[in-house]
Formats: structure tokens, sequence, C-alpha cells
């Protein structure tokens, strides 16, 4: 078990991982390569305590207390903590991620996906970069398989952050309310946080020195395998970040895609949606949103590649 | 050559030989490797020496000769030619030292001959162990053993076509109890503490058991001969090797286990060894190389990391820190070695010689891989066949050096690369990039595969093709890694110039096309297809060809009338011009003033001029 090693006049450091029916063995991986990024910052004095906080979405616990209790014994002196909260429901992961930073300590948060493995000095580097007080929110490079988004090379500017990997202040997290759980549920919550921080003067940038693994696979026939949850949530979420940010162009064009399409599972999102519209259950537009948002060619950037 | 020289007591009488020497067969190797070892001089005790072929050169050589043997006939020779002979039965192991001793009596031993002899003696552990207590009691002299090689081409081949011809002389002499390969010789005789000192083995491209000589595992030009000698060559140097001639020293090494008790399998071994290459110019990369493995699904593999520079340090001290960096989980399994000089190949083979795992990967540390790509491996090892993966390919470039980024991604992923591996397609070139096969351990050593160091790139296509010709290749059929193509900075793909890729692609099509190709089933169909489109192509290339010439024809024949009315049209024009001018010529004439003064009476001169002629 991590000793507490808290030094009281350096920052303290919330890992914070949202977990949905993964494997023990993939909790465990992730706990070493979290571990050893955890020493490498404490080692650089650049933070002066790390907690991870795993909430689950699922519907039984992935782990016992026994199981917790391993986790927390196998982490060096790094980790101060490792806790985990078992939700009555599935929150999404924006509302896990909200509720494991609810009345929590810790300066700096640290979103970040099960199904990566930060390198040693991704997280040295995250911190390295928020040190600049313009900047709201350091997203890590991912691996093997880059973000196409675009970014500047010098200053990392970009227009939003993935919520795989990104580092946020903590006061920052607390003045935007944290993600948007109430509209957003798995996809594009990063995107409306991200331009929130923005909208507040922010700036959100890709630390390329920050590498994260990010277990995504290709299929033989060169496809993204997407399951129908996120080709769900994905319609749904463009839909919602389209009206959050004033642009009923846009929700009109991806009504007219979906409907033009084959795909049930969008059809289900887009009556989701109507029935959200109806309800009155839909973000109020953010005024003067054009400073921040963008809508480029379907995506919420513009891509390399 | 093999023959028996009467050694043991039988109580059949033993043919005896009568090989004459010469200094180019199998006599003439042994005495050329004492020569070449050149032992103090002394006496030579030839054990089991029959008719004492090779006793004059080792005496015009300075050396005392003692015949030994049990063949009373073949001792009664020696004695006739003034030979020391000595009656032996080499079968009573338990006096052997003794009576070898004794013989020696008190003189200084210089050499022990076992020419053509072990493979007469039932037992050859029991044996050697005698003959090297014997040695001890002898003041540790060389031994040379000379026993003919029973996995000579020849034999294999015809055993592969159930044929196994025992001849009264030869590789397989009807009275051979033992047989002997170069690997098993070393290993009995490293089991009883004999260290080879060196070799002078004799070669026989057709030995004498290359009969009938038209059969189509022997033949010259058959294609199955070919092969089979190709498959031979590859596995040892010893395809054409008569007769392994060797000298070992009695030694104090520690007796090691003989092949036989070296056969089961390690069951504990490791299932993946993942060799990774880096110069350690960019930590960044290898970083994000090692990231990729330390997040695999298996922690079954271990990692060789070979780092290629000529200076160590400080290199290999900041690779070692990037290591130290990762979880013990992880890092634990990461041999950092350095290796210095050669090529691109050189850090692979240094590779191969520690590797103890089931199955070898390798990656260069600007490779990146999915989570599943020892997963992949693993799951499909076994059998002994190579394991392919698919791969993504994207552009990359190399940032600025005040930059930190370990590359810049320039391109989304491309699926170049069939995901099935197609021998005829690697033919041309390769579709299997270095991190994308593993080949299982027991081929490398079987084959004594290694890269070869000498190739400047492609030097993994050449590996795969070498080890394909002798394995099945099973794909995984998942994508698991990423091959990043460099636009510019330093990689292999920008540091060497197209000229060499091309140059050495060319080489090594050129090397394939010297080996027999063989093909797994199911090749003779694609192959019928490609043929099928080769000739629809040539008929239709014909067929175009045909179209052109007639147009070319047709062409002509308008270029030609087009020349012949320009030629008119030109003639027309110049008698336009002609008339023209002539025209004008009149115009002047005629609105002359000198015309208008003469031009009337002149006309009337003239009128008057044809009157007088006609009158």
């Amino acid at each position: 078990m991590g000793a507490m090693l808290a030094n009281e006049s350096m920052p303290v450091l919330r890992v914070q991982t949202v977990l949905y029916r993964h494997e023990p063995e993939q909790i465990w991986r992730l706990l070493h390569g979290v571990d050893a990024a955890a020493s490498k910052a404490i080692d650089a004095g650049l933070v002066g305590r790390i907690e991870w906080a795993l909430g689950d979405n699922t519907e039984s616990p992935i782990l016992a207390p026994a199981d917790v209790s391993a986790l927390d014994d196998a982490s060096s002196s790094a980790l101060s903590t490792v806790t985990y909260k078992h939700f009555s429901e599935n929150f999404g992961s924006s509302g896990g991620h909200n509720r494991l930073a609810e009345r929590c300590p810790g300066d700096l948060l640290l979103i970040l996906n099960p199904d990566t493995y930060p390198s040693p000095t991704a997280i040295v580097e995250l911190v390295k970069k928020l040190a600049n007080p313009d900047v709201g929110l350091v997203e890590a490079r991912q691996i093997p398989l880059e973000h196409p988004r675009e970014y500047d090379l010098t200053t990392g500017e970009t227009s939003w952050a993935s919520g795989c990997c990104v580092l946020v202040r903590r006061e920052l997290f607390d003045q935007i309310e944290g993600f948007d759980d109430e509209h957003f549920f798995l996809h594009c919550d990063d995107v409306d946080f991200s331009w929130r921080a923005r909208k507040l003067g922010h700036k959100v940038i890709v630390a390329p020195q920050a590498a994260v693994f990010h277990d995504k696979r290709p299929t033989p026939d060169a496809a993204w395998p997407a399951p129908d949850y996120e080709l769900y949530h994905s319609a749904l979420g463009r839909l919602m970040l389209a009206t959050r940010w004033d642009r009923p162009d846009i929700v009109d064009e991806t009504i007219a895609s979906i409907e033009a399409g084959q795909s049930e599972i969008q059809r289900a999102a887009l009556a989701e949606f109507r029935s959200r519209v109806t309800s009155g259950r839909i973000p109020a537009p953010e005024p003067d949103s054009q400073s921040v948002a963008q809508f480029i060619d379907g995506e919420y950037a513009i891509h390399r590649f | 050559m093999a023959s028996m020289r009467s050694t043991v007591s039988d109580e059949s009488p033993a043919p005896r030989y009568d090989f004459s020497f010469s200094w180019e067969g199998p006599y003439g190797h042994a005495v050329e490797l004492v020569k070449r070892l050149g032992p103090e001089r002394g006496v030579v005790i030839d054990l089991g020496c029959g008719v004492g072929s090779i006793a004059q050169p080792l005496l015009d050589l300075g050396y005392e000769y003692v015949g030994v043997d049990i063949d009373p006939i073949a001792l009664e020779g020696l004695s006739r030619r003034g030979l020391e002979a000595r009656e032996l039965d080499l079968s009573q192991i338990d006096e052997l030292p003794e009576r070898m001793l004794e013989l020696a009596d008190g003189r200084h031993v210089a050499l022990v001959l076992l020419v053509d002899v072990l493979e007469h003696i039932d037992q050859t552990h029991p044996f050697l162990t005698a003959v090297r207590a014997s040695l001890e009691l002898l003041g540790r002299p060389p031994l040379l053993i000379s026993v003919p090689n029973v996995a000579h081409v020849d034999l294999g081949a015809k055993l592969a076509f159930g044929k196994w011809d025992y001849t009264p002389t030869g590789l397989l002499d009807s009275t051979h109890t033992q047989f002997f390969t170069c690997e098993r010789l070393q290993s009995e005789a490293r089991a009883c503490g004999l260290l080879e000192l060196g070799a002078n083995d004799y070669k026989m491209r057709a030995s004498d058991q290359h009969f009938p000589a038209d059969h189509p595992a022997l033949s010259w030009t058959s294609p199955v001969a070919q092969a089979i000698r190709t498959w031979r060559d590859a596995a040892d140097d010893h395809g054409e090797t008569n007769q392994f001639i060797r000298a070992f020293a009695p030694c104090d090494i520690e007796p090691a286990q003989t092949s036989q008790t070296t056969q089961a399998d390690d069951a504990s071994a490791t299932p993946l060894a993942v060799v990774v290459r880096t110069q350690g110019r960019r930590e960044s990369r290898l970083r994000d190389a090692l990231t990729c493995l330390a997040a695999q699904t298996t922690d079954g593999f271990e990692v060789l990391l070979m780092v290629h520079t000529d200076d160590a340090e400080p290199v290999l001290g900041e690779v070692k820190d990037v290591v130290a960096d990762f979880n013990p989980v992880f890092s634990s399994r990461v041999r950092v070695i350095h290796v210095s000089g050669g090529r691109r190949a050189r850090p692979l083979n240094a590779a191969l010689a520690r590797i103890k795992a089931e199955y070898v990967a390798f990656l260069d540390d600007d490779d990146l891989v999915m989570a599943d790509w020892v997963e992949s491996f693993v799951e499909a090892a076994g059998g002994g066949a190579i394991v392919r993966s698919g791969v993504a390919v994207r552009e990359v470039s190399a940032p600025e050096e005040s930059h930190s980024h370990p590359y810049l991604v320039q391109s989304s992923l491309q699926f170049r690369y069939k995901l099935d591996f197609d021998r005829l397609r690697h033919v041309w070139e390769n579709e299997t990039p270095i991190c994308t096969f593993a080949v299982p351990r027991s081929l490398i050593e079987t084959l004594g595969l290694r890269f070869d160091e000498e190739l400047p790139v492609l030097e993994d296509w050449d590996f795969l093709m070498r080890s394909a010709a002798f394995a099945s290749v099973r794909d995984t059929r998942k994508v698991t890694s990423v091959y990043q193509m460099w636009r510019s900075g330093e990689s292999s793909a920008s540091l060497h110039e197209v000229d060499v890729w091309q140059a050495t692609q060319r080489v090594l099509q050129d090397r394939m096309n010297q080996r027999p190709l063989i093909l797994p089933a199911g090749s003779s169909d694609q192959l019928a297809k490609m043929c099928g489109r080769l000739v629809e192509g040539d008929a239709a290339r014909l067929q175009l060809e045909g179209a052109l010439k007639a147009t070319r024809h047709e062409a002509a024949s308008l270029r030609n009338e087009a020349r012949r009315d320009q030629q008119i049209v030109a003639e027309a024009s110049a008698l336009i011009g002609e008339f023209e001018r002539i025209r004008r010529a009149y115009d002047v004439t005629i609105n002359s003033r000198r015309w208008r003064l003469l031009g009337p009476p002149a006309r009337v001169f003239a009128v008057v001029r044809r009157w007088l002629k006609r009158a």
C-alpha cells in the first residue's frame, strides 16, 4: 500500500477512471502504468501526493473489497491511495467522473480512460504543461493511433481535448461544474467540457511529450468497429453539442444524415433527441459560441489527416 | 571413407579393408589434420588399425607408429611391413586404459587414432569414456576420430523415398552399429570430457550412396533433388560431408549431456521473446514503443532491448534509465544488451543467439503495436509455423529539433498489405514488415537461421523468405501493429536512398531465384489464375498491337496522301504564283508608257510580217 507522502506545499493529483464492464486484468494493467507514472511525478517533485479513484458503472461490482485492497497493496508509495466506488446506476463517463470528483481532495484532476496505459513520463509532462497559467486542460498524445485533430506544433493549442487522458485544474473543473452529465452521457462530453473551458479564456493544449497508450484496434477490413452504444451516444452527443453551441444548421444536417442513413441505432438516438426537445431536456444555446465551437466536416476541429 | 577395420571380437570373420592411402582421401585428410595440429613427436597409437593405411605418412612425419587390432591377419601384415603391431580387443573396455598404458610402455604418446572404428562399437558412451580414461593415463594426448556422416544428403534424399541401402563398405557399411551426425559426434565427445581441437572433414558431393544416379532424389537436374540439397544446406554445412575427421583434447570441462538426453521440451520457456532494435537516439520514440509493450494484454513475453551503438555510453545508460522508469512488472522482463559494429542486422543476430523463448518477434523502436500484438502471436503459435499479423502503415516525418514530438503523423492509416501471406507476391516484394511476424525458436535452431548482416536494407524480407521456405505461415488476420513510413528523418526508409532499396531488392530476388521455390497446396490454383491473367493480357496485348499496327499503317497512308495533296497544292500554288507573276508583268507591260506608244504599231507590223510570210 502506498504510504502517505503528502507534501503540503505541493499539489495533490487525483487520477480518476470510470469503469464499465471492464476485466479486472485490465484494471491491474492500468495500475502498473499509473503507478510508474505517479512515481516519476513524485520523484520529480511536481506533485506531493497522488490518488487513484475508480468509479464503476457496471451493474455488478467488478472489484470485490479484497481486490481493491490488493490493488492498493500492490501500488507503490507513489500512489497514496487506491479507492473504488460502485455506482448505483450507470451514470455514463461524464456522470461517473463528476461523482468521483465530488467532495474529494486534489488540486489537479487527471481524467483517464480504463483502456489506457500512461507512459512513465506522462504525468510529469502533463503537470509541467499545466504550470502555464493560461492553460486549462492538457491532453496526452495517444499511441499507437494518434488522434488526427490539429494542434499547434509549438504551443500545442487545439480545439478540444479528448477525455481519454486529460489533466485539468480542480479549480477550473469546479468552475465549469465538471462535465455536463445532464446532456452528455458518453460522447462529446469532452468536447463540450473543453469548449466551456476555452470560453472562459483557458487554453486547451496537447502535450506530445506525454504519451498514453489507448487500446484501439482496427478490424482486418480496415474499419473501426463501433459498438451500438457508441453509435447511439455519438449521434445523440453530436445533436446535443450542436444545440448547446448554437448551430441549428448542424442539428438539421445531422438529422438529415441520420434520416437518410440505414442505422436503426442512430434513428433511435434521433428519437431520443426529439423526445428531449419536446420535454425541454436540451441544453440552452451558449451565447457567443462561435468564438470557440468548431464544426468542420463532421468533426469538432480541423483534422490533420 | 567409412570402413570397418577389425576392432572387436566377433564370431564371424570380419572383412578386411585395404584402402590405399591418398592425400585427397579421408586418410589423407586425417594426416593433414595431424600435421596441422603438430603434436610433439612420439608414439601414435592407431586403435583398430586394420591394415594400417596411414602408418607410412605418420612415420614420414617422424612419429612412431603402433598398430592395434584384434585381427591376427591384419597384425601379421603390419609386422611384415616392419611396423609395431599389438593385439587388443576394444570391446573389453574395462581393461582398455591399463592395456593402453602397457602398450605405450613408458613412451611419450603423441596421438591416439580412432579411424573408422567408432561406428562399429556397440555402446559409444562407455567406450569413449574408457578411451578418455586411457588418455588420462597416457598424459592426455589428443584423440583423432574419423567416422562416416549418416546425415550426408544422399542418405537423407533416399530415405525420404523409402530407400536405405546397406552396402559392404561406405556410409552404410552393413557392419556399422552406430551412426553419427556432426551434432552427435560433438555431443558424445563432450559428454566424455573431450574438447574439439580441430576439424578437417572429408566431403563428397556424390557419396558412395549416390545410386541409382537417375533416382529423382539424386539426379542433379531433378527439382526434388535440388530442393532436398537446398534444405540440407540450410540445416548445417555437412550435407556433403562424407567423413567427420576431428581432433579432440581431453580436458576437465564439466561433462555435458548428450543430445539424446536434451530432447525434452522446456515446458517453462517463455512463449515469446520480443527483440527491440534501437540506436537510442530518440528516447521518446523508444519510450513509446516500450509503452506499447507494457500495455500488452499478456505478460507472457520477455524483451531483448538491443542497443546498437558503437560507444556504449552515454546511450546505454540513458536507455536503461528509460526502461527503469517502467513498472517492475514490465521492466523486470526487459534485458538491455549493447551491440556495436555491423549493419542493421547485427543486433538482431546478437539477440537470436540469446533466445530461450519458444517464439521470437521483432520490433524497431519507431514501430508501434496494438494491445493484442503479443497475444495474437501467442494464440496462433505452435506446430512450427511462422505467425504473421496484419499491419497498418502510416506516414510520419521527423519534427524540428526544437520540438519534442517523437514523430509527426502525416497520414491516416493505410492497409496496403494483404492479411493473408502470399508467397508469390513476396517473391516480388516484402509485404511483411519486421514487426508483423514471429518465428519459432525451433526453426531458428534447426536451420541455424540468422539475418544477413551484409544487407544494407531489407534484411527482414530475406530472413522471412528463408524461414518461410521451411515452415508454414499462419496468419492471425488481425491488424496488430503500425509500421511508420518516414517521409524524412532517421529511419531505414529515409537513411537509405531509393536506389539502395531497389538494388537490394534485385539482389534478393536473384538469390531467391537460385533456390527452388516450394509452394503449399492451393498455390497451383493461384498460379493458374495468374498465368491465365498473363495469357489473357498477352492476347489482349497482341490484339492491341495488331490494331495499333493497322492504325499506324492507315495513318501512314493518310500521311502519304496528305503529302501528295500538299505537293499538288504546292505545285498549284507555284503555278498560280507564276501566273500571277506573268499577269503582273503583263499588266506592267500593258500599262507602260512604252507599250502604249509602241504597242499598236508593233501589232500592225506583226500582222504585216505574217502576211508577207504566207505570201
